[in-house]
């Protein structure tokens, strides 16, 4: 996330990472900073903050 | 005498001297790679993602000798000090059943069989078994009979209890920026 709000911030970057606890595969795509696909559909994002 | 003082010396200098191994001209090229990467941003792009994106033909003991000599030489670079030798040798695949398998471990659960694994991490069960293989060779887990449907266990107790502050053993962040060539992040 800090790549994606920071030095790639204006570019399209996706991500293939897995669950932390089944392994299964996780996609995403961002778009200017924001989430514009994620698969599968339910997985939740971390933003940040505190 | 002087024969004596010779020899005590020569081994003196052998048990400091750790086995010395050598990547030829294409791993090499890899491992420059790598080092290059890792003086980047959070970046720790791993040995199959490096061979990746040099090009050319590579197999699995050409990852297997340059994760061999990252083991050997942890001054190469702050990155492998910090995070290990494993992080940035094994495969995605091989991480995860790792990791999967450890937990299991820890928790006193039978872990996935093979089957399981091919369907939870979508590959054939050659890419779980040879997974298996390569973390075996890299001293990580060993075969166990008793360990029904998977035959292999974690072999030390270090892999087993592997998470913590600063610890990313068994994990993997691939990114892609548009138009350039993948990285992995830490």
């Amino acid at each position: 996330m800090l790549l994606v709000s920071g030095e790639l911030t204006d570019k399209a970057v996706m991500v293939d990472d897995a669950s932390q606890y089944s392994g299964a595969r996780i996609h995403l795509v961002f778009e200017n900073s924001r989430v514009k696909e994620l698969d599968p559909p339910a997985t939740k994002v971390f933003l940040g903050g505190g | 005498m002087i024969f004596t003082a010779v020899l005590f010396a020569a081994s003196h200098v052998a048990a400091q001297t750790a086995p010395s191994v050598t990547l030829t001209d294409k791993q090499q090229k890899v491992l420059d790679y790598m080092l290059t990467d890792w003086n980047k941003q959070m970046r720790i792009t791993g040995v199959d993602l490096a061979m990746h994106n040099v090009g050319g033909q590579y197999s699995p003991d050409d990852r297997y000798a340059i994760g061999v000599f990252l083991r050997s030489n942890p001054r190469l670079h702050r990155t492998l000090r910090t995070f290990g030798w494993e992080t940035a040798t094994l495969t995605h695949t091989e991480k995860l059943i790792a990791r999967i398998v450890s937990r299991a471990e820890r928790q006193n659960q039978p872990p996935p069989t093979r089957e399981e694994f091919a369907r939870i991490l979508e590959v054939s069960l050659d890419v779980v078994s040879d997974a298996l293989k390569m973390l075996e060779r890299f001293g990580i887990m060993r075969p166990d009979a008793a360990i029904k449907g998977l035959s292999y266990r974690i072999a030390e107790d270090r892999y087993q209890d592997w998470e913590g502050a600063m610890r990313i053993t068994f994990m993997n962040h691939r990114v892609q920026v548009e138009g350039e060539k993948p990285f992995e992040v830490f």
